[in-house]
């Protein structure tokens, strides 16, 4: 019973139109006047949250939607030949994932729920249809586009160069900046993303995560309990995040 | 598994892969150039695409080691490569720079800044190149007209964001080897589908360069390019590449 309430004020949640959203200087709709949201808000398919570990879509699915977070968050990764996993993104509130899908049109990554998480779905040749009457859509659109490759880039430029520290510094000011844009605290939060994942996704071992975590603690940067993390000094973290303080 | 070689997917299928080392540089019209088909132009039909033609500049060649822009300048324009080749590179925090890309003819740089507005790394020519100047207020504007503009723009971006989710995978992951023979494979299909030779090409970036793009030291570099000669995948005799067993490349690939 307390999960069917949970479910139902989840599903309340779950109907604020665009224009109501309080994502929506972040997602796709910006710069659309009231009339063109009312559009776009049509063809958005809001579905019902999905459970920790399940996915939104898989490697080799036909794509179909782009997708917005709009509660939770999700990891993207693609798997190897030999079944390895590579993490290629995690996504929080307000950002679109599935991008990557568009030329293609299949998926070559899959999707999955870090924890209890609404998206917003957006059918692609309905989006594609709208952007020919309203062009601030295709405008925005590639705005979010060009910001992803610039940050997949960074990512890409420090993998190579960057100490263990400076990666983790640089992961941990981003997630920090891109709560505290979304309205949530920007010294406080809680990693819905395994040390694993973390480690995975910096290309470090799952150890050494652990380890630059205790370093950091011992240097009072920030106390972290398992999953919860307080930043104590944020300026400290982003001189030694350096040029990787904008990776997400 | 998401192959290396999907990166090189072409944007829309090739009719017509004609040699390109002989383009006449700066006057031909988009209608005109063999690369359109894999450029910005693909899906727009002939009355459009002379609207396209009108707002794009095609400027002199610049030389090897020229600058095209600089991280820090102001972002006004988005680059086709018509000939020749770029490197796009950053500077680290302690004056080093790190490789983000190379890019051949039909391809896009300068995508990356869009949203911020600045150009945020350099792109340097590796050789002679000609580029096609796309100014992009100019593009928006005539993609308020021309929707198909901003979707092959889409399209580009989208496969842009698909090969740095291959390079990451490949640079978390691989051995020095397996990043390599990556990058020799995926170097032989887009010369391949620009019409050029998939088995014989020059690389136009140094070994530096390269070691550089792959995280790879330099002697790391050198010395598996012996090695892939000792095995009889390839000839190298200083940029110029023969590739003689593309499948065995491929393999060594992991692809």
């Amino acid at each position: 019973m307390p999960k069917h309430s949970a479910v139902a004020a989840d599903l309340a949640r779950f109907k604020v139109a665009c224009q109501n959203c309080s994502l929506f200087q972040l997602c796709l709709p910006v710069g659309l006047d009231r009339g063109d949201l009312e559009l776009l808000d049509r063809i958005i398919k809001r579905r019902r949250p999905v459970h920790r570990g399940e996915h939104l879509f898989r490697a080799g699915e036909l794509f179909q939607s782009i997708y917005a977070v709009r509660s939770g968050s999700v990891k993207t990764y693609t798997v190897s030949e030999d079944g390895g996993e590579q993490v290629t993104g995690f996504h929080l509130p307000g950002e679109l994932f599935g991008l990557d899908a568009i030329n293609a049109g299949r998926h070559p990554c899959s999707a999955i729920a870090l924890e209890a998480t609404s998206v917003c779905e957006v059918p692609f040749d309905r989006l594609e249809e709208l952007g020919e009457d309203v062009p601030s859509l295709p405008r925005q659109m590639l705005r979010v586009m060009s910001k992803t490759i610039l940050h997949d880039q960074t990512l890409l430029a420090y993998l190579s160069k960057k100490t263990a520290e400076e990666r983790l510094a640089g992961f941990l000011y981003s997630l920090s900046h891109r709560f505290s844009q979304r309205g949530f605290s920007a010294r406080e939060f809680n990693l819905s993303m395994s040390r694993i994942d973390i480690g995975n996704y910096l290309a470090l071992a799952e150890a050494t995560v652990s380890r630059v975590f205790t370093r950091f603690q011992e240097q009072h940067l920030l106390s972290v309990v398992r999953k919860h993390v307080r930043l104590h000094d944020l300026d400290r973290l982003r001189e030694l995040a350096g040029a990787a303080a904008s990776v997400r | 598994m998401e192959s290396y070689a999907a990166m090189n997917e072409p944007v829309s299928t090739i009719t017509t892969a004609e040699a390109q080392s002989h383009l006449p540089q700066g006057k031909v019209a988009c209608q005109d150039c063999s690369l359109f088909q894999l450029c910005l132009p693909v899906g727009i039909d002939h009355s459009d695409l002379a609207e396209v033609d009108r707002i794009i500049k095609r400027r002199r060649p610049i030389q090897r080691g020229d600058q095209l822009f600089a991280s820090g300048d102001k972002f006004r324009s988005i680059y086709a490569v018509r000939s020749g080749s770029l490197k796009t590179s950053v500077l680290t925090e302690d004056g080093r720079e790190q490789v983000t890309g190379f890019f051949l003819p039909g391809e896009i740089v300068g995508l990356d800044a869009i949203a911020t507005s600045v150009h945020t790394c350099t792109a340097r020519a590796l050789e002679t190149t000609s580029v096609c100047e796309i100014p992009y207020d100019e593009l928006e504007s005539l993609g308020a007209r021309i929707p198909s503009l901003p979707r092959q723009l889409l399209r580009i971006m989208s496969r842009d964001m698909h090969h740095d989710q291959l390079l990451l995978l490949l640079l978390g992951k691989r051995s020095a080897d397996e990043r390599l023979a990556a990058f020799l494979f995926s170097l032989s299909q887009r010369f391949g589908l620009r019409g050029y030779s998939p088995n014989e090409f020059n690389l136009s970036m140094s070994r530096n360069d390269i070691g550089n793009y792959l995280g790879l030291a330099v002697e790391t570099v050198s010395r598996l390019f012996s090695r892939l000669q000792e095995d009889g995948i390839l000839v190298v005799r200083s940029r110029h590449v023969q590739l003689r067993d593309i499948a065995r490349l491929r393999a060594l690939a992991g692809i």
